[in-house]
């Protein structure tokens, strides 16, 4: 157990609100938070890890800041608002810093939507799972395949 | 004294060369050991085409750490991933050496079926542009041969391997023997229309000629569009030594395959001025081996027989065997790769494909064909394609929530890349020599590689971006970005040259037939022997080269002259 209890929780939040559970299940169901802590613990290097705690800590202190409570405990309008602030921070240290590491937000998001379709659930799921197509068509109606297929299965 | 055995014929390595030089040999009657130094690989265990990203413990994104430690040159390698690194060596066990900044990515597999798991399948014909291209601006040396001597070649070949494309009838790049082409997608359809009437058919986009079946053919199940190739095909739908010339050589009964068996060296007989046969490294019991044979195939790819070659000293060749013409190592080539263009292609929102086809477009050589252009000689192509967007630009898009979730759902917009591949120069000072204080992990000595691209591979890679960005604005594409990666040498992987074919013994290690001009009855087949290296895709041609070399030995044998 990489995480402790309270930075979990943080996390939960965060993935399910990028990805939550609509028509198809969310980020929770689909174990993205689990997936999370592998790539922070035992895959990213010490300045990504470091960046990705600090970025964490940062959100319940702002939410502290904001509500008086953390991440996790504050209510969904809070939790876009925090949101909403933090990617748009990043988009504009995105466009001011070329080669900048990605910000919070963005290290975030890229884990869970990486997280997600690559989950059971994300695969088979939300995309369409074809895992023997069996022929290739290079040009048929967007209404034949509506959803995204995953090219790593 | 080391066990012996005697056979009619020795086969350095299985991979792509070596299935080809078993399966020639053995048909023609002769018993034939393959001495491979790696293990043997079982499709039904160790391929991995149906494991989920979701069963890997990192979901497909690598074992970082691990390959840090085992494969810090092979993960350079874009096949070399979560599922398939298992099919390229460990670094730690094969070391080479190079010079402080001067990188070679030097990628390998050593397994029973070599590389030909994991390889791209792209399969181009080279052509007398190419053959003649030494001779008309005295880079290198002549080729011995010309199309007309290896054409009958390639038809032998393709005809076994399956090769789907579509006959476009360039005079730079010849058609070859097709199956059924794979269908290019609607916006390569419309990039193709768009460049055939803007350059008047001087640029043709065309399929990716591949070896893979669309059809059944020679007992292979055609190609189910699964897309993920690199992970090994249960089908064999895809050319393999393991699914195809290794079979057919075992069919005969002649074949005795031996994995595990690392070649240390030639033996060279004084005597009779000929390889009496080769010295093994047991890789798994370290025990010395010896087996002889009439005839030895080198077969290891191009550095590895080099570096055998190179190993095998002997008093009248000190700097390695069958080198008095002293270019053994010498004139060591790959690609470059990397100089290109990428663009949004509008309309089309309402059309998709069906299937992950495992294969792109290619785009042949355009440059130096006719004209000479003022910045470089000779010439590169594309590979490359069209596609719609993945869940991927979630990455790039603004917003998270359902509705983000539910836009990721649907294909993006169709974008387009063409990627170049230019041709290098054969060049004496990029060469591999033996490193005299390192050895790998069965003591033998390793290379030490040293390649660097010149200025003409780099005014060719400017070029490449340059007329990408041209054809794309051409085909009415929008955002176009352009770009030049600076990829080090071997990370093409198609490393060649080292021991070339030539017309004159005293500038070139093998005559017209693979044969070395010193020692008869040795013969190097794969990538080693190339004169020059044309920019297409290799393989197809070490191929031919392996089938033509054993048909001239056996003749050779039946008129008493090996
Ligand atoms: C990811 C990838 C994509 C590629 N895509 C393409 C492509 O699209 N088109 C193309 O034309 N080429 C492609 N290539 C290159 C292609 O794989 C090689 O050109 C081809 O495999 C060379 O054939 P070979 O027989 O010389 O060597 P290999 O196939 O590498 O086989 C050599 C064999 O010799 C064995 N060996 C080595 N040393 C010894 C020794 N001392 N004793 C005994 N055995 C030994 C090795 O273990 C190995 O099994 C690609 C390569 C890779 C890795
Ligand atoms: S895409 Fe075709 S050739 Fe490649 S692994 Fe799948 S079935 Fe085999």
């Amino acid at each position: 157990m990489f995480f402790t209890s309270q930075q979990r929780e943080t996390i939960e939040a965060l993935s399910e609100l990028i990805i939550p559970t609509t028509d198809t299940p969310g980020a929770i169901t689909a174990e993205v938070p689990e997936f999370i802590e592998l790539i922070v613990a035992e895959w990213y290097d010490t300045d990504d890890r470091e960046r990705f705690m600090r970025g964490l800590t940062e959100v319940d202190e702002r939410t502290q800041a904001l509500a008086g409570v953390v991440f996790a405990q504050s209510g969904a309008d809070t939790q876009t608002e925090i949101l909403s602030g933090l990617e748009a921070e990043g988009r504009v240290r995105i466009a001011s810093e070329e080669d900048a590491p990605s910000p919070f937000f963005q290290q975030f998001r890229g884990l869970v939507l990486s997280g997600y379709y690559s989950s059971e659930i994300g695969l088979r799921e939300e995309l369409l799972y074809q895992p023997i197509p069996g022929r290739f068509d290079g040009c048929v109606d967007v209404s034949e395949v509506t959803r995204s297929v995953s090219d790593g299965n | 004294m080391p066990r012996q055995e005697r056979y009619d014929a020795i086969v350095v390595g299985s991979g792509i060369t070596g299935g080809w030089a078993a399966k020639e040999l053995t048909e023609r009657g002769l018993r034939t050991l393959v001495l491979e130094a790696g293990r043997s690989i079982d499709p039904e265990n160790d391929y991995v085409m149906t494991t989920q990203a979701w069963e890997l413990p990192f979901r497909g994104r690598r074992d970082r750490i691990k390959q840090e430690r085992e494969r810090p040159i092979q993960r350079e390698c874009y096949a070399c991933d979560e599922w398939s690194e298992k099919f390229f060596v460990r670094d730690d066990e094969n070391p080479y050496t190079t010079e402080d900044g001067k990188p070679f990515l030097w990628i390998r597999s050593r397994q029973v079926g070599g590389r030909s798991i994991v390889w791209g399948r792209q399969v181009y014909r080279l052509s007398d542009l190419d053959f003649e291209a030494n001779a008309r601006d005295g880079f290198g040396v002549d080729w011995p041969i010309r199309y007309a001597d290896i054409e009958p070649w390639y038809d032998h070949v393709e005809r076994f391997i399956g090769v789907s494309g579509q006959a476009e009838g360039l005079a730079q790049l010849p058609d070859s023997r097709f199956l059924p082409p794979m269908s290019l997608n609607c916006a390569e359809q419309h990039v193709r229309e768009s460049l055939m009437s803007h350059f008047s058919g001087e640029r043709v986009l065309t399929i990716g000629r591949c070896a893979i079946l669309t059809a059944n053919h020679g007992g292979r199940r055609a190609c189910h569009y699964c897309g993920t190739c690199e992970r090994g095909c249960t089908t064999h739908s895809y050319f393999s030594s393991l699914a195809a010339t290794l079979p057919a050589a075992a069919v005969t009964g002649r074949m005795t395959l031996r994995p595990h068996s690392v070649v240390h060296s030639v033996i060279y007989d004084p005597t009779s001025g000929r390889a009496s046969g080769v010295r093994v490294i047991d890789a798994e019991t370290q025990e010395t081996l010896e087996f002889h044979g009439r005839v030895v195939f080198l077969c290891a790819s191009a550095l590895e027989s080099t570096r055998i070659l190179l190993h095998s000293a002997t008093e009248r060749w000190p700097d390695g065997l069958a080198n008095s013409s002293g270019q053994l190592g010498h004139n060591l080539m790959d690609h470059t790769m990397g100089g290109g263009a990428q663009g949004n292609i509008s309309g089309m929102d309402d059309k998709w494909v069906y299937g992950r086809r495992p294969n792109g477009i290619y785009l042949p050589r355009f440059r130096n064909v006719s004209e000479q252009h003022p910045d470089f000689l000779r010439g590169y192509a594309y590979q490359g394609g069209g596609s719609r967007t993945s869940w991927a630009r979630g990455n790039d898009m603004p917003g998270f929530g359902a509705d983000f979730k539910h836009d990721l759902r649907a294909p993006g917009p169709w974008q387009f890349r063409f990627y170049g591949f230019g041709e290098c120069l054969p060049r004496e000072s990029n060469q591999v020599t033996l490193d005299p204080d390192r050895v790998d992990a069965w003591g033998i000595p390793v290379l030490n590689i040293h390649c660097e691209w010149s200025d003409n591979e780099r005014a060719a890679l400017n070029d490449m971006s340059i007329q990408a960005a041209e054809m794309l604005e051409a085909a009415g594409a929008s955002e176009i970005s352009t770009f030049i990666e600076d990829n080090p040498p071997g990370l093409t992987i198609h490393e060649m040259g080292t021991a070339r074919m030539g017309r004159d013994p005293a500038t070139s290690v093998l005559n017209g037939w693979n044969q070395s001009w010193d020692v008869p009855n040795l013969f190097v087949t794969d990538g080693a022997c190339m004169t020059s290296s044309a920019n297409q895709n290799p393989s197809l041609t070490y191929m031919a080269l392996t089938a033509r070399a054993v048909d001239y030995a056996v003749k050779q044998i039946a008129d008493g002259e090996l």
